[in-house]
């Protein structure tokens, strides 16, 4: 009986955590999920909720207001048409045209979820609509502002800055833009293109930026690579089949090979062969489980955003395919957001940091409801390789192929990237870089489709953001 | 949750009204539950015989144990009777008391036991006084008076007596020696009447006082015991005939019986005449 | 009269704090149900059904030696059924409190079976055989309601097998288990599960398979063979997932309900919406808008309670549930007969194990079955099946009680005669 009693106490305390545990498990899916079930299409509180209280204001990191509402409810925005549209694929529009933005995705906030019974008895006695929370961004809309105005025209990609230390999203773009107030709802297939929102939601290989990646895994994995050497011809073979560097044309004969490397100048020069090379001796195995623990094949679950996720491939991974990978192409697809994150990790010593757009979300009778909570997403390598590849980012400004996004008198680290893609002339050109300094701690990401070179076409970009920010965006101490 | 009218305001501070409401609910089940738990060992201090129907004794070493109602007997700790002699087991056997028949034992696997002097192999229902070999180490049941059991104990059917008189004489016999007789207090009760050395308590009600007789009435009160009547440092009355213990020597109970170097007694021996002058058996008429 | 008696009447004087919170909260819904929809039958119940649980409390408590904090936490857990299916379906809460009744007295007739009964091999016998008939009977003759044929319909009332079963199965189990023979509990277990596999029961298959594991170990206290159970059972569960489509199909919807939101992922969607809606302290007591989910009066009427009343109201449930567990435990501790332990753990495990099961498939933490959440649900079988587990822990607490009086009897003669 002194057993029986013994057990008896155990299958208690067995039971009783079961049920604990889904109290614990209800408590953590609400709090994660809570965004993206108030805006699945089957439910309706939030248009309902429409009808009787006006959403709050929504103001950027600086205090300038992006969005306001009038007594009717419906939303207002901007005067300035070029920074309206700056922000509006972050801020997303009322009717739905943009899946996610701040405006659907805050809804918790905006249209006072939140109220407490004193708010609804005030509520009750004040006249016109009540007012939702007003809700303060993470982004500069005057960076933003500026970015709009040189981002080549007529070409579609995006711009994303981070702040690395904390997580903070100082602008979050897509072009080509549109004005929420002129915006085209009924318009053609291509029209309404617009909407998506590529700083996010765009899904493309990454290129030579992603060889960030492969070089963290050769660090991690490769015995001896400190003393690594590579002779590269211009092309490479595997399986038959040829990965080329930049410049090499096999078709016309024309070869550029790069010589004799390290991995350093392999990385500065952005050498398709060596890379390839590297991801063949590793396997793919390994080169998969880096990028996995980067954030490939994970379903992200941020609390102020929704990214789209990124995949490593895991078809058809004949010998070219994985050589390819190495150099970043093949079936390879990330987000700007993403690739933004890969490089804030690097200069954040391999920590991490969820991106967060909220900054505070403040009552209309100025109360906080919610603050920014800087949240680790992941600590992705150990920081003797993140120092390692900070150098290599650091040598590719200086001298290797992102020498375009150097900015005098600043620590400026990048890597470019250009993208081949199918059916289009040219290829994708990225940029991921960030300013190695403690006073502006950011990290920048620019993709512009069908232009050419990362180098020439994306790194003068992410230059013209490295010097407004480090005339601008001073960080206090 | 919406925010004009005052019914919904009624209904929005309602919320927080079922809230307390649970949890007032929750938190005073709580301390409900320990409050009930320390009654309840307030209670079992104050019954140490709480659940327990009887003692086991060990003759050679005069320990005794004792018996809950149901339970595993062995050498383990969390045996309900631990057991520490040579060769007992960890788990030896397993015990039940039947109401109305007395204690089952059933060996667990293949463990050896003896009940008086006979290999048992299955369950057998032993009675009060009933010799029990674990081992080699050989041990005494005794039941608490007044327990819900008769004084021979039944058979199981598969367990065949030789003589039918395996476990204790029936009625109007003269009784084995050795054998005990119903126990008459236990060590808690007895330790708090210490100026009774002589006067243990009835226990759980009255036992026999004659082997022939039906028990006296329950409220009936002990009488003094007499001089002979034995009793150990704790204040117990063991009603059997023989010295009491000296103190400072080993404990010994029938040394007429177990005379050093004499082997273990096979055959049931003759009875010993009574001694119709002792009152060591309880109750006496108060003339 | 006895120590313990006059134990009860403290006792039951102490409860009063904890009867009364219990009626307030039954009071001021249904108050608040009459003053939003105006009908006289919600002023009748909300006075009717809190002056009904507090006068059964001190009687079930004083005659029939149940214990008052369990009477207590079902009579909340009751009222909060009645109030939610009231606020569903008028219709619907009405014909509750008619299963409350008839539960009570099925409670009652457990709590006096588990007090009288001492030779139990008989009445385990006639419960064997009885229940393997009755899990047999929906295959023969049943109604197939929601792809499982689990109903059989007499005389107009429709009722589950499977719940009278479940009762029968603890007594049996227990009364096994504690003589030691295993492998017959196994067996009849084993059988039990797999005519309730038959029917497309799985919901009550897996109720049945992780109460009598429980009861194994409690028993046995071995991991090996617990482990060794549980191994069968992952085993029989994977088979179950290769072979049978509806299975593969309820894995699917809760793994990602959200690819086939309006099809076969719709009760799972809304009960995340409903969830979600809710928020901390709820959308208030009729006010929400999500009772059109496919079955919230049987499965999802948990999803119900987490909209209107909230998060935190619905944790504190899931902590009278706990507290349930807390207080079986302590009377099967207390019991001096192992088959009365077995017994009180075992019911108290049944109970826990259902509130996990259907509460889980809801928030999504495991996939949905077809089980009831007990004494909120609606469903007169469901109601009596769950009220007769706790008349079970309650009779082994009487027993107990029982058991302490007569060594108390016995300890009082013990110090008169000491006396003198």
């Amino acid at each position: 009986m002194k057993k029986l009693r013994k057990n008896i106490l155990r299958a208690a305390v067995f039971l009783s955590a079961l049920l604990i545990l889904l109290m614990v498990y209800g408590w953590i899916y609400v709090s994660k999920q809570r965004s993206r079930v108030l805006n699945a299409s089957a439910n309706d509180v939030i248009a309902t909720r429409k009808e009787s209280v006006r959403p709050g204001d929504i103001y950027d990191t600086n205090g300038i207001l992006l969005a306001s509402s009038d007594r009717s409810g419906a939303r207002t925005y901007q005067e300035d048409e070029q920074r309206r549209r700056a922000v509006a694929h972050v801020l997303g529009d009322t009717r739905g045209g943009v899946k996610n933005g701040v405006d659907s995705f805050m809804a918790w906030y905006l249209y006072g979820f939140e109220f407490s019974v004193i708010d609804d008895i005030t509520n009750l006695f004040t006249a016109g609509m009540p007012k939702g929370d007003d809700v303060h961004l993470t982004i500069d809309s005057s960076l933003c502002t500026y970015i709009s105005t040189f981002f080549p025209k007529g070409k579609s990609g995006a711009v994303v800055v981070l702040d690395y230390k904390t997580g903070a999203t100082l602008a979050e773009m897509s072009f080509p833009d549109f004005d929420p107030l002129t915006v085209n709802y009924s318009g053609s297939a291509s029209e309404r293109a617009v909407f998506i929102n590529n700083a996010v939601q765009m899904l493309k290989a990454p290129g030579s930026t992603f060889k960030i990646i492969t070089a963290a895994a050769a660090l991690e994995n490769t015995a001896g690579i400190d003393t690594w050497n590579y002779l590269c011809e211009g092309y490479m073979t595997a399986d038959g089949k040829a990965v080329t560097c930049s410049g090499t044309n096999l078709s016309t004969g024309k070869i550029s090979a790069h010589g004799a490397l390290t991995l350093e100048t392999a990385f500065s020069k952005s050498c398709n062969s060596a890379f390839a090379e590297l991801a063949l001796n590793m396997g793919d195995s390994k080169l998969k489980e880096t990028a996995e623990k980067f954030g490939f094949n994970d379903h992200f679950l941020f609390s102020d955003m929704v990214v789209e996720d990124s995949v490593y491939p895991s078809r058809n991974r004949t010998p070219f395919e994985i050589a390819f990978t190495g150099a970043g192409q093949s079936a390879l697809l990330t987000t700007p957001m993403h690739m933004c994150m890969v490089a804030a990790a690097v200069a954040n010593n391999g920590v991490m940091m969820e991106p967060k757009l909220l900054k505070e979300a403040v009552s209309q009778k100025g109360s906080t409801r919610a603050r920014m909570s800087p949240a680790v997403y992941r600590t992705v390598m150990t920081e003797q390789i993140a120092a390692v590849l900070k150098g290599y980012m650091r040598t590719t400004v200086q001298t290797g192929t992102g020498t375009a996004a150097a900015v005098p008198g600043h620590r400026i680290c990048g890597k470019t990237g250009s993208a081949e893609m199918d059916g289009q002339e040219n290829t994708d050109a990225w940029f991921v870089g960030f300013i190695d300094e403690e006073d502006f701690s950011y990290a920048v990401c620019v993709v512009i489709r069908d232009a050419g070179g990362g180098g020439t076409y994306a790194a003068p970009v992410a230059k013209k953001v490295f010097t407004y920010l480090t005339e601008n965006c001073k960080k206090e101490k | 949750m919406q925010s004009s009218g005052f019914l919904d305001v009624l209904t929005s501070g309602l919320r927080y009204v079922f809230v307390l409401l649970a949890g007032f609910v929750a938190v005073r089940s709580f301390l409900w539950l320990r409050k009930d738990a320390k009654q309840y060992r307030k209670i079992i201090r104050r019954l140490p015989d709480a659940g327990l129907i009887g003692e086991m004794l060990c003759p050679s070493t005069g320990k005794t144990v004792p018996v809950p109602r149901e339970g595993s007997m062995g050498r383990f700790s969390s045996c309900d009777v631990k057991l520490k002699g040579n060769g007992v087991r960890g788990i030896h056997a397993h015990f039940l008391f039947v109401p109305g028949k007395g204690l089952k034992i059933t060996p667990h696997g293949s463990r050896q036991m003896m009940v008086n002097g006979r290999n048992v192999k299955g369950s057998v229902i032993l009675g009060n006084g009933s010799e029990l070999v674990l081992g080699t180490e050989r041990y005494i049941i005794r039941f608490f008076a007044g327990l819900d059991a008769p004084r021979r104990a039944e058979t199981e059917p598969f367990e065949e007596p030789e003589n039918g008189e395996m476990y204790g004489p029936e009625w109007g016999e003269e009784p084995l020696p050795g054998w005990y007789g119903y126990m008459y207090g236990r060590g808690g009760m007895a330790n708090r009447y210490p100026e009774y050395p002589g006067n243990a308590p009835a226990g759980r009600g009255t036992g026999c006082d004659d082997w022939g007789e039906a028990p006296a009435d329950r409220d009936d009160e002990p009488a003094d015991w007499g001089e002979d009547r034995a009793y150990d440092d704790r204040g117990r009355g063991y009603p059997y005939r023989g010295a009491a213990p000296v103190p400072g020597e080993p404990y010994v109970p029938f040394p007429e019986m177990y005379p050093p170097g004499a082997p273990y007694p096979q055959q049931r021996p003759q009875p010993v005449p009574r001694d119709d002058t002792a009152d060591n058996w309880g109750p006496d008429d108060p003339a | 009269m006895s120590i313990q008696q006059k134990k009860n009447r403290k006792t039951r004087r102490g409860a009063r704090g904890l009867l009364t919170a219990v009626s307030l909260f039954g009071f001021v819904s249904f108050m608040l149900l009459f003053i939003r929809t105006g009908e006289s039958r919600s002023l009748i119940l909300a006075f009717a059904v809190p002056l009904v649980e507090y006068i059964a409390a001190h009687i079930l408590g004083r005659f029939f030696g149940a214990d008052i904090l369990l009477v207590s936490l079902v009579n909340f857990l009751c009222s909060l059924g009645m109030i939610v299916l009231y606020r569903i379906d008028p219709a619907l809460g009405m014909r509750q409190p008619v299963y409350y009744a008839a539960g009570t007295a099925g409670m009652v007739a457990c709590i006096i079976a588990v007090r009288m009964i001492r030779r139990w091999p008989v009445f385990i016998v006639i419960m064997m055989g009885l229940s393997l008939v009755l899990l047999a009977l929906p295959l023969a003759a049943g109604r197939e309601i929601n792809g499982a044929k689990a109903w059989i319909l007499i005389g107009g009332i429709s009722f589950q097998p499977s719940e009278i079963v479940k009762v029968f199965l603890v007594l049996c189990v227990s009364y096994m288990l504690s003589r030691r023979q295993r492998v017959l509990s196994i067996v009849y277990a084993a059988m039990c599960i797999l005519l309730l596999a038959l029917q497309r029961d799985m919901g009550a298959a897996l109720l049945f398979y992780f109460t009598v594991l429980v009861l194994i170990y409690v028993s046995t206290g071995s991991l090996v063979l617990t482990l060794a159970g549980l191994a069968a059972g992952v085993a029989a569960a994977y088979i179950g997932y290769t072979r049978f489509p509806y299975i593969q199909s309820r894995v699917a919807m809760w793994q990602d309900p959200w690819q086939d939101e309006y099809g076969k992922g719709y009760q799972i969607v809304m009960g995340l919406i409903a969830m979600v809606n809710g928020g901390l302290w709820g959308t208030g007591l009729g006010s929400g808008n999500m009772t059109a989910i496919p079955e919230a009066r049987n499965d999802y009427i948990f999803a119900i309670i987490m909209n209107e009343f909230g998060m935190v109201f619905a944790a504190l449930v899931i902590i009278v549930y706990v507290l349930i567990v807390v207080r079986g435990a302590m009377i099967a501790r207390r019991s001096t007969s192992a088959m009365h332990g077995h017994l009180a753990i075992g019911s108290v495990c049944m109970l826990a194990i259902q509130t996990f099961v259907i509460i889980g498939g809801v928030i999504k933490l495991i996939p949905l079955t077809g089980v009831t959440l007990p004494f909120i649900s609606s469903g007169g079988t469901s109601m009596v099946s769950a009220m007769c587990l706790i008349g079970l822990v309650q009779g082994v607490e009487a027993r107990n009680r029982d058991v302490l009086d007569e060594d108390e009897e016995m300890a009082e003669i013990d110090e008169r005669g000491a006396r003198t």
